[in-house]
């Protein structure tokens, strides 16, 4: 060997390296190769000290770049060549307590492959153990109590490994070297069955128990990882009615797990990609196409197209199967409204009237985490709602400064900053219901702790009334307000990394704009720090307040006084009274407000479609109108825009004509739907045609609430690619409220900076 | 005499005497006020003494259940009770626009005297101005108050527990002025509960002990009078919405407009604080009360919440804050 072949180096790498079998991975890469040094873990980075033959150095950070486990994320390597050492062997250095970096807490990972092989392995120690875990998988961000990630620091420092266990877990070629949820049914967590009123059940296998009276039709409240769940059989159409009549939740669709790929392969169309993210580490809930004729009962998921469906995560959830049980509803476990479940006293005194049984186990959930729920559209993974496996998402950023934004009221969620990066919490829910309330102040004291800062800038709504600006205002440091669009904008253009200024299409349920309306069918030319309003959906007059939103008759029936047309002969279902009511309220400015909102024209389209009078679920107006488009039809309606000296004016008067007249045609509210769904991508192309015109800008960001809608989304951003625009949407931030915090941060960081 | 009111009436020489005498000492009529005094002059009793002011403006002028004197009176003699205080003497001030009918200004002083009469308080001090037209509208009434606290009436600090009862239905004089202003024509029987609540005071006794706060939810209704007492005691409340009272006819009006009843008005309600363990009791003793038969114990203080909220028939609890916008939606 040539002495000169030989070489030195130490390498560092930044990002998601801790609970995730790094360490391990590295030792066993260096050791094929036959190289000597020691890897050491420092919270937020890996640094490696190598040593060996320079080819097999050169095959080693390949590997290190290339192969490293999948539930890291590398956000930054650096190699520096050092003077010789002379190691002989190759070691893992126990970690140091965190130093000066960015923090970075690892998501909670599902259950992987080598676990359930043993799970499933009659004579394995763990043969059926719930809580089987290993460096590459068990919870993590849920039982985190403080940072760095280690057994002390989450809820299994409960739980004193077993002499089995402590020798895994010393072993480095072992795959439970250091991982921190290791135990076995020795020395871990266990199981309890509770009745309705939270006394225990005998029973010697009280799984199997669980198992029978699911297929018994019972109601089951199971702890998981992030929370509980309510779990039935899916194919029992007596017990899906019964959860949801004492849910309170008429309508809105109901999570199914199914027992494996095949199963959901049966009841849904499934694509690579699909299967890819089904069966991937993270097992979020995901939307899937459904197959026809339905398979499981229409009430899990009425009047959608779609079904949202996971396969099982947790080692328990495995258990809960059998023959006559392919498919369980997993619902949140919480009542209508309120967050979900995860102590076990509140579970069990709240849920009570629901479940029939409790399947509870003694690992304290630290971290309420729901599922997570994705989709796939336009050929990506879109992120819907933020959760277990996603949560926290941590997002490289250009401001450095320390920002906590407090995001909006509803499908609430937070982020804190630092160093560059953003951490983004997972979906918190509607501040306006205590509980909830509750959890959002916890998880701002959580944030606070692991990452040990009070935060010097607070990023909020304009909104004032807003539960989490109101908290934002009564903190003590520099506060900052950005608009609601604004903040859709610059977090959809910080997550596609666009720094330049862009133009921003934000199609939104409801935000306060600069001039106490409501906001919400915008065109922006903005950059992170602030934005122009160059165009926007023309001002209607809506009455009622949050009434607004629940009853989307309201909607069509402001608009048509808009037109002057008179309301009872489109919206005949609703009494002359009311109509009346509204009407008068209108002419006295009683409760009424200005409003650009693209969402209250879906809504108003929905009604005149004659969609329900009340709605039970977010959205759930427009959600169904979306449903029911035809792909097949072209055909838009005509529209106006109208030029004035502050932008454009998307005029709705022609489009709502001509949806008029077909109505009295008689049209199918398929093709009313359609033909409306078409008008908008039409519009939307030619205003933002005319904003290049002026501005040259080609980059153009879609955001909002109503992006969450998968044909306007493919189609216009399709449309737009063709008019040779960049066009770029929320993809790891959700388009909706949930992701309204991290907007926030990044323009607030922004603005500070400048 | 004229018809109406002209500017003369209010430039301190004859017109305005005859007019203090045909319809202000005619029914305020006591002796302290018709003494030919400035000022009116009585004797100090003794204990302590509560002294409230309020200016009133409302439009209409009349209004189902009451009118503007009417509202005058009971408001002061309301902001006197809730300091645990009966009313002693009251002072009136008008300001009245030029054209107004002088008889329906013999309508307002005679509420105003009938509420007097009713809670044993005289006015004992006034005055009169007259505006051009357009100045105000129609008539603006001030009144203040001087009242004798109970000596057992203590207010203070409130504790977990403390139970929180309302006097009544909610949110029925906003209502009716929303109807009635906005021409809002509606079935079913709208009517301010406009009244005067010293009764309770005289009825609670030596037991107002019990009573830590008491307090009127006139403006913002009781959500915001909850909300005040909240931020200033610095806990929490629970309330229950199946205990709120809510007349029918006014649940269906706020459905239909979108608005939320719990901050409308009322004139004739008083919501008590009474300490932990009391509030059945207290609420025995005014629940005979003419214009407090519909009391109920609605919630209680509760340092476990930070804020105050509603438990709704579905068990969710909604956080009540008062609005900064009223007007404006928060629902994305
Ligand atoms: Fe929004
Ligand atoms: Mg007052
Ligand atoms: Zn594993
Ligand atoms: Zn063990």
């Amino acid at each position: 060997m040539v002495v000169s072949d030989v070489n030195r180096y130490i390498i560092t790498l930044t990002g998601i390296v801790q609970g995730v079998g790094f360490r391990p991975f590295v030792f066993r890469v260096a050791n094929r190769l036959h190289l000597n040094g020691w890897v050491e873990n420092g919270g937020s980075r890996v640094i490696v000290d190598v040593e060996g033959k320079e080819d097999s150095i050169k095959e080693f950070i390949h590997i290190l770049q290339n192969e490293y486990p999948s539930n890291a994320t590398i956000t930054d390597f650096q190699i520096k060549s050092q003077q010789l050492f002379g190691y002989t062997d190759f070691s893992i250095k126990t970690s140091d307590a965190e130093e000066n970096t960015a923090n970075f807490l690892p998501a909670d990972i599902a259950v992987c492959k080598s676990c359930i092989k043993e799970f499933n392995t009659l004579g394995n120690n763990r043969f059926q153990y719930p809580f089987i875990s290993c460096t590459n998988c068990g919870p993590r961000y849920s039982i985190i109590s403080s940072l760095p990630y280690d057994r002390e620091t989450t809820s299994m420092s409960e739980f004193k490994m077993c002499s089995q266990c402590i020798s895994e877990y010393c072993t480095p070629r072992n795959r439970r070297f250091h991982a921190q949820t290791n135990c076995c049914s020795d020395c871990g967590p266990v199981l309890k069955l509770l009745d309705a009123h939270g006394n225990t059940v005998d029973s010697s296998d009280c799984v199997k128990l669980a198992r029978q009276l699911i297929c018994r039709g019972k109601i089951l409240a199971v702890k998981g990882i992030g929370g509980y769940h309510l779990c039935c059989n899916a194919k029992d159409l007596t017990a899906v009615q019964r959860l949801r009549r004492l849910k309170h939740r008429p309508h809105k669709p109901l999570a199914v797990m199914a027992r494996n790929i095949e199963s959901i392969n049966k009841i849904c169309e499934v694509s690579k990609q699909e299967k890819e993210i089904l069966t991937g580490s993270k097992k979020p809930i995901l939307l899937l196409q459904k197959k026809s004729p339905e398979y499981l009962p229409q009430d899990i998921a009425p009047n959608q197209k779609r079904l949202g469906i996971m396969l099982p995560y947790a080692p328990l959830q495995f258990l809960l199967f059998s023959d006559e049980t392919n498919y369980l509803v997993m619902t949140s476990g919480n009542i209508s409204g309120s967050p979900i479940c995860y102590q076990d006293d509140v579970a069990v005194s709240s849920l009570s009237h629901v479940a029939d049984y409790f399947l509870v186990h003694n690992r304290e959930i630290i971290v309420p985490v729901d599922d997570a729920v994705v989709k796939v559209a336009d050929g990506y993974e879109i992120l819907v709602r933020c959760g277990r496996g996603y949560a926290p998402l941590i997002i490289p950023i250009e401001a450095k400064s320390r920002v906590l934004a407090v995001g909006a009221e509803q499908k609430c969620s937070l982020c804190i900053t630092e160093n560059g990066y953003a951490t983004v919490s997972q979906y918190i829910g509607n501040l306006n219901e205590y509980q909830t309330y509750k959890v959002f102040n916890k998880q701002i004291k959580h944030f606070e702790s692991l990452f040990r800062y009070c935060p010097d800038i607070y990023a909020y709504d304009l909104n004032a009334d807003y539960l989490s600006t109101r908290y934002a205002k009564e903190q003590v440091g520099k506060k900052i307000a950005i608009q609601h669009h604004h903040a859709h904008m610059a977090g959809c253009m910080a997550e596609n990394k666009l720094s330049n200024k862009a133009i921003g299409v934000i199609y939104d349920g409801t935000g306060l704009g600069t001039d106490d309306a409501i906001w919400g069918g915008e065109f922006f030319v903005g950059s992170f720090s602030g934005f122009k309003r160059v165009g926007h959906l023309k001002y209607v007059t809506l009455q009622g307040g949050d009434s607004v939103v629940r009853e989307p008759w309201r909607c069509a029936l402001s608009y048509l006084l808009a037109l002057d047309i008179d309301p009872q002969e489109f919206l005949p279902q609703i009494n002359l009274l009311a109509i009346e009511m509204v009407k008068s309220a209108i002419k006295n400015k009683i409760k009424c407000f200005k409003s650009s909102s693209m969402g209250r024209f879906f809504d108003c389209v929905a009604a005149l479609c004659g969609f329900e009078t009340q709605i039970t679920y977010d959205a759930q107006a427009a959600i169904e109108l979306e449903s029911i488009v035809d792909k097949e039809i072209y055909d838009f309606y005509k529209y106006s825009i109208i030029n004035t000296e502050d932008g454009f004016v998307l005029g709705y008067e022609h489009i709502l004509n001509e949806i008029l007249r077909d109505i009295r045609k008689q049209e199918q509210k398929s093709i009313i739907s359609t033909k409306f769904h078409n008008t908008l991508i039409e519009s939307t192309a030619e205003c933002v045609c005319k904003i290049r015109e002026k501005t040259e800008i080609k980059d153009i960001v879609l955001s909002g609430g109503v992006f969450e809608n998968i044909y306007l989304l493919e189609r216009l951003a399709s449309k737009l690619r063709n008019l040779k625009f960049n066009v770029y949407y929320n993809r790891l931030t959700p388009s909706n409220d949930g992701g309204i915090s991290f907007g926030q941060a990044v323009a607030a960081g922004s603005i500070l900076k400048e | 005499m004229d018809k109406r009111i002209t500017l003369r009436h209010g430039d301190g020489g004859l017109q305005t005497n005859k007019l203090i005498r045909n319809i202000f000492y005619k029914h305020f009529d006591n002796e302290i006020l018709t003494g030919y005094q400035d000022s009116a002059i009585f004797q100090m009793e003794a204990g302590r003494l509560a002294y409230t002011t309020d200016s009133f403006v409302v439009k209409p002028i009349f209004f189902p259940g009451g009118d503007i004197g009417k509202l005058a009176v009971c408001g002061t003699v309301n902001d006197l009770a809730a300091a645990g205080a009966v009313p002693l003497y009251l002072s009136a001030g008008f300001v009245i626009e030029e054209g107004f009918e002088i008889e329906k200004l013999d309508m307002i002083a005679k509420s105003m005297s009938d509420i007097c009469k009713k809670v044993g308080a005289k006015i004992v001090a006034g005055d009169t101005k007259v505006v051009e037209k357009g100045l105000v509208d129609g008539v603006y009434i001030n009144t203040s108050g001087i009242g004798r606290v109970h000596e057992f009436f203590n207010p203070r600090h409130i504790t977990s527990g403390d139970e929180i009862i309302l006097t009544g239905t909610i949110g029925e004089h906003g209502t009716t002025i929303l109807l009635e202003r906005n021409d809002l024509r509606l079935q079913g029987d709208f009517k301010s509960d406009c009244n005067p609540l010293s009764e309770i005071i005289y009825e609670l006794g030596d037991s107002i002990k019990y009573v830590k706060l008491m307090r009127d939810p006139t403006r913002g209704g009781v959500a915001n009078a909850l909300c005040e007492i909240s931020e200033s005691h610095n806990i929490g409340a629970i309330i229950e919405e199946e205990k709120l009272q809510i007349r029918s006819a006014v649940k269906s009006v706020h459905e239909l407009l979108g608005t939320d009843p719990l901050y409308f008005a009322s004139e004739g309600r008083m919501i008590l604080v009474v300490e932990k363990g009391f509030g059945t009791n207290i609420l025995n003793m005014i629940n005979t009360l003419d214009n407090c038969h519909n009391s109920r114990i609605i919630g209680k203080f509760d340092k476990s919440y930070s804020k105050v909220c509603l438990r709704t028939s579905l068990g969710g609890e909604r956080i009540l804050t008062m609005l900064e916008n009223q007007m404006i939606s928060r629902i994305c």
